[in-house]
């Protein structure tokens, strides 16, 4: 358009060449004084609480490095002493029916009669012998008694057998395994203690070994399993692939210029039950809500045949168009306008850009076996299972349109989707592999990664076929509230 | 890009890298009126041109070492600075790019009468402009970029910026009209 190009030169030329100096286009001096005076600074330095988060993330790095260095160091240990027990000899057995653990005790020398006191967790493992303590006195007192242990209260059982052992090994949590004093050769204790957890013993890596008898301690023969169940919340990372297959049976197909899932955020409850020493079960639930966004470029023959003059003084039109989607046919209504004085042709192409997000809101049930190499709910793992999908509500959002031309402009725009068109149950064949970790008491933490292989497909028609495979991120914080 | 004359000796160029505050005063005192045009072309508000200024001769000062003569006129360089602080400006002050006027599409008029106007009026015209119709008017009009290259700028689409750039002439011409009638 001439007069557009005119005026456009226009304003190039005056704005290209030098402009004289008037009071307008004139600066006031402070401005000068200003810039000098910021010269004259020393370049900023580099604030450093700009690496203070980078300092953080690395301290923390490392503290974990250095916590991991000494808990490995120390399982270590725990599994060198665990196969020296297992090379002693077998002996007479030792029943007290009060517990229930037999306890073989073994050795050439005689002893006096022994008991077994059940203590729980997190003793302090540098505790002294004491020949006077009246903890020893009734146990000698009441020989076939059973001492009641204090239940499962770490401070109690610290309190309680404070003063009184010494040089007792930490051994692993998971089993329980007799310990011999061999110092008080009078007296012999035998002592069975649920561990120390590892994490305690981490800061505190005073552990003195143990000087084992030519004693055996009567270890059950196999490891019990930790039947554990572990709830908690998870967030998850979901990335969607979109795979379509055929193509759509609409003559409006070829305006969907773009259209993809965007990735989405799901959130909800993640539990675990350990079967046995290497695997376990999980069962999650999730709320997700995940947008397929389609985009359209819309070339609309406009006729003015078919305009109506409406009550603000402006010519308005109606096309009706179904706009076909990954998830079904989507039907529009377009209001197109233009003022009474303004100029088009008949047939005249009005260019529409057009999107709209199809949200989708479901629950997704992933259901998957976990097995770890090392022990379970411990260290990496891989899964495989299954993920179903729940869509319980579906809707298209988010309208967008543009219309580039001069003088018509898009005024309104409804959309109608059916949301019957789409499946409202799909199943994914799941496989993946995380890492699970212990970080507090009973609490662990879990991160995965799993890939998700659609079975079903969202939408399909006797041409088209669109599935949504899934990567997902996830991590949970569970809690251990059954174990045995 | 189109530039204006460059007058600026290469040696004073020289002694404003070595952080000499008169050769530096000199550049200044030179190029100060262009660029505090452009920068009022780029704000409506007085304030805002007054401190864009002043923060892009800083960068020029502090960056001036970047400058390589074979690859354009100084001019054009602290043109290149100056526009990419408006945009930052800009930025800071949330300014929506992609909002549109309701204004109405008006009808054509005479282009030989806009030659009476003058660099102040042109620039007022333009200031009067909403923000999204102006940064597009004046990165694509004057500035001399193409609607990708603004896209990038700005963060939006090619399509929007071509409605942008359309709205702006449409609400130019109608300004124009009001003042010439």
């Amino acid at each position: 358009m001439e007069d557009n190009s005119n005026l456009e030169k226009y304003f190039r030329q005056q704005f290209s060449q030098n402009i004289p100096q008037e009071p307008w286009n004139t600066p006031d001096e402070i401005i000068w004084a200003n810039i000098s005076n910021e010269l004259d600074k020393k370049p900023n330095r580099r604030n450093l609480l700009l690496f203070l988060p980078w300092l953080l993330t690395s301290l923390m790095f490392l503290f974990s490095m250095y916590t991991w260095k000494i808990m490995e160091d120390h399982s270590i240990k725990i599994r060198d002493l665990e196969k020296r027990i297992e090379k002693c000899n077998n002996g007479t057995k030792i029943t007290d029916d009060k517990t229930d653990m037999e306890i073989t005790n073994v050795g050439k020398k005689e002893v006096s009669p022994t008991k077994t006191i059940n203590s729980s967790s997190y003793i302090n493992p540098t505790y002294s012998v004491s020949e006077n303590s009246p903890y020893l006195h009734s146990y000698r007192a009441n020989k076939n008694s059973t001492i009641n242990a204090p239940q499962n209260n770490g401070s109690l059982a610290t309190e309680a057998l404070k003063d009184q052992y010494t040089n007792l090994t930490i051994v692993d949590e998971k089993n329980k395994l007799v310990i011999v004093n061999e110092e008080k050769q009078s007296e012999r204790l035998i002592v069975i203690i649920p561990a120390i957890a590892n994490r305690k013993s981490a800061f505190f890596p005073s552990i003195k070994n143990v000087t084992f008898p030519d004693y055996v301690h009567n270890l059950p023969e196999n490891k019990v399993p930790v039947h554990a169940f572990y709830i908690g919340f998870a967030l998850g990372s979901n990335q969607w692939k979109d795979k379509t297959s055929g193509s759509f049976d609409n003559p409006l197909s070829e305006l969907l210029t773009n259209e993809k899932t965007n990735a989405s955020i799901s959130y909800g409850i993640q539990t675990s039950y350990t079967i046995n020493n290497h695997l376990t079960t999980n069962l999650g639930l999730y709320y997700n809500k995940r947008n397929q966004h389609s985009t359209y470029l819309l070339h609309i023959p406009y006729t003015t045949s078919t305009e109506i003059l409406d009550a603000s003084g402006e010519y308005t039109n109606t096309f009706k168009h179904s706009l076909p989607t990954g998830l079904g046919n989507v039907q529009t209504d377009l209001l197109l306008s233009r003022s009474q004085s303004s100029s088009i042709g008949q047939n005249e192409i009005i260019d529409l850009d057009f999107s709209f997000n199809n949200s989708v809101s479901s629950i997704l049930a992933p259901i998957s076996l976990s097995y770890f190499p090392k022990q379970s709910n411990d260290g990496f793992f891989i899964n495989a299972g299954l993920q179903s999908e729940f869509v319980i509500n579906d809707k298209v959002s988010d309208i967008k349109s543009l219309s580039h031309h001069t003088f018509v402009k898009d005024k309104q725009v409804n959309v109608n989707f059916e949301s019957s068109q789409i499946n409202k149950f799909n199943i994914s064949a799941l496989a993946g592999l995380g890492y699970q970790k212990s970080i507090w008491k009973k609490i662990d933490l879990m991160a995965s990664c799993q890939y998700g292989f659609a079975l079903t497909d969202t939408y399909s028609t006797d041409t088209y076929k669109h599935k949504l495979n899934n990567l997902s991120f996830n991590v949970s914080l569970v809690r251990n509230i059954v174990s045995n | 890009m189109f530039t204006f004359q460059d007058n600026m000796d290469p040696l004073k160029i020289q002694l404003c890298l070595q952080g000499n505050r008169n050769a530096q005063k000199e550049l200044y005192e030179l190029y100060k009126t262009n660029m505090y045009v452009l920068c009022q072309r780029y704000f409506m508000d007085i304030e805002d041109s007054r401190d864009t200024l002043q923060e892009g001769f800083i960068k020029v000062f502090r960056d001036l070492y970047q400058y390589d003569h074979s690859k354009g006129t100084l001019g054009s360089w602290m043109k290149k600075v100056f526009v990419n602080t408006c945009l930052e400006k800009l930025r800071k002050n949330k300014v929506d790019f992609q909002s549109l006027s309701t204004q109405s599409d008006s009808i054509g008029f005479e282009p030989n009468i806009i030659s009476d106007l003058n660099v102040k009026d042109l620039t007022k015209i333009i200031q009067m402009l909403p923000a999204g119709y102006r940064t597009v008017f004046n990165l694509y009009v004057i500035e001399g970029f193409n609607h990708k290259e603004i896209g990038e700028q700005l963060n939006i689409t090619e399509s929007t910026s071509k409605t942008q750039l359309m709205k702006a002439k449409n609400m130019l011409r109608s300004r124009l009209e009001e003042i010439l009638k």
